[in-house]
């Protein structure tokens, strides 16, 4: 199998799409710790894996992204932070083939650093430390890390490098429309994002779930090209999702997706996947599309 | 004191920069010229929580600022604190109940609003996440005088519809209610009979007045 980055700069590959969403349908009420209700029922986990690489897909990320300590303790599972990041890792791995490509997820801890909050970055970052060694442990590809802030997500990935040689992307979350341009909640704009992302030495910079829809990700991965020279990642959500019927509904189509996903490329996206409301039928659209 | 204006006009200014030791240099100095601290908190302190919030709600300010405003507003209001007990008429502070709605964890946006709130003068009682509908009872009962529901999940919506609903079964005089989180909408609101729905913590600060009738 060809070197990850490698392949990157002469592909288009393929992440899966919604974990959360598509996980409610088979169960997952959101109302407890999703990683932990991940090790409780495998099968459906798997299964989704599965069918994403059935449609085509070429990478997969462990469903780790709410399982550091910070995310594991309000629901009184922090001592299981181990057991719940090397299970799901190992889930994860059990179901991707040996031609695609295994990622393994860190994001935001929920807690806010000084000056803004109280946390101990020292924590932190020991928190990022000890998912990355079950990472290797367990045996993945690489490192994907969400973040909406420039000083945790650096934590994160200075623990990827001081504990592993494997590439690391970073995706920018929770991008918005403001007046003062795109910015995440913590005011983050993409062009600040990529230009420290690459600094920290990211591998791959991208964007992923926030209110923003198709047309504006193009946007954004198009302000992230110009800030940075690493391959993009275009990881959206459906659309901003809407209640409808007491049912949260993410607006956009699989159709809507095919039409803007080759722009995203186009604006140097060497990844394309999707995030919440990203349903099997999108990801085998643009899997028709784009390879 | 000729210099009011401009010690009002730099305590708002340093509050919103959340610049926390220069605010209380300027709160300090501002007591040592004998300033009440009832006005420098309601024409200094609070103006520029407002002015923050709405900077917020139109999106030209973000979560850290809003976070760093709210560290200074609590270190100035320490120092003003003493001499707000000293005043004879102590205005007594309205009693507002919060919390992320049984089902939900999420508490960033609920944090949020419990700080625009303690900004616009209200004594906030944070109850936590994962409040199930009889916790919000409990806070009413204790005084509160608005109840205020945060829930990030379609899956926690019905507790927000059984809390308005227990609130009510429990008769308690007067009580408000108010929603919001992300996917909670004016109709939502509306549909489960909330008195009130704000869309952000600014929004939120401002309903709160509204529905108690401080406007």
């Amino acid at each position: 199998m060809a070197e990850f980055l490698q392949r990157l700069k002469t592909e288009v590959l393929i992440s899966e799409g919604a974990m959360s969403t598509n996980l409610a349908m088979g169960g997952f009420d959101q109302t407890g710790n999703a990683a932990y209700w991940v090790t409780n029922h495998p099968d459906v986990y798997q299964d989704l894996l599965k069918a994403f690489f059935n449609v085509g897909c070429d990478i997969s990320t462990t469903y780790t992204s709410a399982s550091n300590r910070f995310r594991l303790k309000p629901f009184g599972l922090e001592d299981k932070a181990g057991e719940i990041n090397y299970k799901v890792a190992r889930l994860t791995k059990e179901v991707t083939p040996s031609t695609c490509y295994l990622g393994f997820s860190l994001a935001a801890t929920a807690v806010f650093l000084p000056p803004m909050g109280n946390a101990s970055p020292d924590e932190v970052y020991e928190s990022y430390v000890e998912q990355v060694v079950i990472a290797e442990d367990v045996g993945v590809d690489f490192f994907q890390i969400h973040g909406s802030d420039i000083e945790q997500t650096g934590l994160a990935v200075k623990a990827v490098k001081d504990n592993s040689k494997l590439p690391v992307a970073v995706l920018l979350h929770s991008i918005n429309p403001t007046p003062k341009g795109f910015r995440t909640m913590m005011g983050v704009s993409p062009t600040m994002g990529a230009t420290k992302f690459q600094e920290f030495g990211a591998d791959v910079i991208g964007q992923t779930c926030g209110g923003i829809n198709y047309e504006e990700s193009t946007a954004v991965l198009k302000e992230m090209r110009a800030a940075c020279s690493k391959p993009l990642w275009a990881r959206p959500n459906a659309g901003i999702p809407e209640l409808v019927d007491g049912k949260a509904v993410h607006p956009a189509t699989p159709e809507q997706m095919v039409e803007e996903a080759p722009k995203w490329v186009e604006a140097g996206a060497r990844i394309v996947g999707g995030c919440c409301g990203t349903t099997l039928e999108h990801m085998a659209k643009v899997v028709a599309v784009l390879k | 004191m000729k210099e009011a204006g401009t010690l009002l006009g730099g305590i708002k200014q340093r509050l919103m920069e959340g610049q926390t030791p220069q605010l209380k240099e300027l709160v300090q100095a501002a007591l040592d010229e004998g300033m009440e601290a009832e006005e420098i908190l309601n024409r200094g302190l609070i103006p520029g929580m407002d002015v923050l919030g709405q900077q917020f709600e139109k999106k030209e300010a973000y979560v850290p600022e809003l976070l760093l405003a709210a560290r200074a507003m609590s270190a100035a209001i320490e120092l003003l604190e003493p001499h707000l007990a000293k005043v004879e008429a102590k205005v007594a502070k309205t009693k507002v109940a919060l919390g992320t709605v049984q089902g939900d964890i999420h508490n960033i946006g609920k944090n949020l609003v419990g700080i625009m709130l303690t900004g616009a003068g209200f004594e906030v009682h944070d109850l936590g996440i994962n409040i199930p509908p009889q916790g919000f009872v409990d806070a009413a009962k204790e005084g509160a005088r608005l109840v205020c529901m945060s829930s990030l999940l379609v899956t926690s919506l019905p507790f927000m519809k059984a809390t308005v609903e227990a609130l009510r079964e429990a008769e308690i005089r007067d009580i408000k209610t108010m929603v919001g989180g992300a996917i909670v909408t004016q109709a939502y609101a509306r549909s489960i009979g909330a008195d009130g729905y704000a869309p952000n913590a600014a929004a939120a600060a401002k309903k709160a007045k509204e529905l108690l009738s401080f406007t």
